[in-house]
């Protein structure tokens, strides 16, 4: 069988399984990088308060799981957290199947690791921007939650986004090791397909062009929502 | 009031259940396999598990009468899974050891292939002359066994040898050869990789894969042979099983008495002839305590 054979997308070639890993890694990505934003904003603002009740077990979490590998998380919950799992999973009417639950560990393993490095980004973000400009707008009698939407967010993108474009990419790399819990994403399709079809070169390259396409086309819609949210800006600073 | 319709659903809750349960006259078993290690499981293209012990597992399954469904992850997590219940048994090439046994079940064994030893051809080591073309079963000890395997020692003294992790043949190696270089090797793949690109002299694996992977250098004409003993027994273990949870007594009766059945009618020897060419059936039926 040829190599063109071996990939393509008819019978007896392996390019829709491909397809298929492929998307759900990009599902597990964007799923796992928005909780994990959601994550990381909390982390940041309890942080931020300066409240010990808050800002301790916020430090302690970043700092824990930013310092062991994504691998032992993801044992963690995936093995550790195997009853906690299919009780959510029953009571949502899955019946606690394994693939529901290995999709749920997967996203929330990913979030949590993504929201562990997403919340020093926004942390560093709201510090750079000037105190001075909040408490102009309280005088001003803005409420608090338009501060936040008008004053505070569009900049806090702005400072937040090459950064968070890092870890983006960290966490689109993070899922390959989803492929640990059963759940067949890109990574786990090229080993099935490399150990079965005895193709490891092959396979492996494929993989390597679709991870370098994914990342290389998620660097350029970074850049132009980095250029949207600069727009108010020249050269970096407040025009 | 409140209460009283939650009793009342979870009772509801409780009835269809067990009617649910009553209707499947077949119990579910759900096997975990890596599908990716042919020719005992592994993927075809459009996604489905084939091979070895997917047929044996047809077998199995209907002569005890439960319905088996596949679970594919891959061998890594395989055991924490099966403990942590994603799946009820291990069919995927486990062998049997001690170690592994302290955290599950095995069932009785349904297949059992020599260990070996390969290489490039005409290299020094392939030379080797001793324990040429012998079966040493390390399970009894002889001084003649020993003798041989200290020869063995002594040619390996120069060599690079490759082993997977946490393989019997790993355990092997460093148990009866503590001397010799091992290089160990996470995948399978990595392992062969590396013998034909001569970072290592020679693999200690299994019959089958040895024998594929023989079979596939022939294609793209560059010889690999097989030399020395063939092994089996002691650190290599007692072949290859079914693992389960070590309270699933009922579900590993039923397995043992389906793989005693297919071993002693012949099943699992046509089907080890089909997929890999020889009979690999273990032989004679031991009780499983």
């Amino acid at each position: 069988m040829s190599l063109i054979d071996l990939l393509a997308f008819g019978p007896g070639g392996w390019g829709s399984q491909i397809l298929r890993g492929t998307a759900m890694t990009l599902l597990i990505a964007v799923l796992g990088f928005l909780s994990g934003n959601l994550v990381g904003m909390l982390l940041a603002g309890a942080r931020l308060t300066g409240h010990p009740l808050l800002a301790w077990p916020a430090l302690v979490y970043t700092t824990v799981v930013r310092g062991v590998p994504e691998l032992l998380v993801l044992y963690l919950l995936f093995f550790g957290g195997g009853e906690l799992f299919r009780l959510i999973g029953t009571i949502m009417g899955y019946g606690g199947s394994s693939s529901a639950d290995a999709f749920g560990a997967g996203i929330a393993a990913i979030a949590l690791i993504s929201g562990a490095y997403s919340a020093e980004v926004f942390r560093g973000a709201i510090r750079a921007i000037p105190p001075g400009q909040a408490e102009a707008a309280r005088a001003f009698g803005i409420r608090r939650l338009q501060l936040f939407r008008l004053i505070l967010l569009p900049q806090l993108l702005r400072y937040a986004l090459p950064s968070l474009g890092n870890v983006w990419q960290l966490t689109l790399k993070d899922t390959a090791l989803i492929s640990v819990t059963g759940l067949v994403e890109l990574m786990r399709i090229t080993d099935i397909a490399a150990g079965s079809t005895r193709m490891p070169f092959l396979f492996y390259s494929v993989a390597v062009l679709i991870f370098l396409g994914l990342t290389g086309l998620s660097n350029l819609a970074f850049e132009r929502a980095e250029r949207h949210f600069e727009r108010g800006t020249a050269r970096g600073r407040p025009a | 009031m409140r209460r009283n319709s939650r009793i009342g659903l979870l009772m509801s809750a409780a009835v269809l259940a067990g009617l649910s349960y009553a209707s499947a006259q077949e119990k579910k078993v759900r096997l975990a396999t890596d599908g990716n290690y042919p020719p005992f499981n592994f993927t075809d293209p459009s996604g489905k598990v084939i091979g070895f012990e997917v047929d044996l597992a047809g077998e199995l399954c209907k002569r005890a009468k439960l319905s088996c469904d596949w679970v594919t992850q891959s061998f890594d997590g395989m055991i924490p899974g099966l403990n942590a219940s994603r799946f009820d048994a291990i069919m995927a090439s486990l062998s049997i050891t001690e170690k592994r046994a302290e955290s599950i079940d095995f069932s009785l064994p349904y297949y059992g292939g020599p260990t070996q030893f390969v290489s490039a051809a005409g290299s020094a080591i392939s030379k080797m002359d001793a324990g040429k073309g012998q079966t040493l079963d390390l399970r009894e000890m002889t001084e003649d066994k020993k003798k041989t395997l200290a020869e063995i020692a002594k040619s390996l003294a120069s060599a690079t040898v490759g082993v997977e992790r946490a393989s019997t043949h790993a355990t092997f190696m460093q148990q009866l050869f503590p001397e010799v270089k091992v290089r160990i090797y996470d995948k399978e793949e990595s392992l062969y990789l590396d013998l034909v690109s001569g970072r290592i002299d020679m693999v200690v694996s299994g019959f089958s894969p040895i024998r594929n992977f023989i079979e596939r250098q022939k294609k793209e004409s560059r010889d690999f042979v097989v030399f020395g003993p063939a092994l089996r027994g002691g650190a290599l273990g007692k072949g290859v099983a079914l693992g389960f949870r070590k309270n699933e007594r009922e579900l590993r009766e039923l397995f043992d008495r389906a793989i005693a059945e297919a071993t002693q009618d012949g099943t699992v020897t046509s089907l080890t002839q089909k997929w890999m060419g020889f009979d690999g059936a273990v032989r004679p039926v031991a009780a499983n305590p």
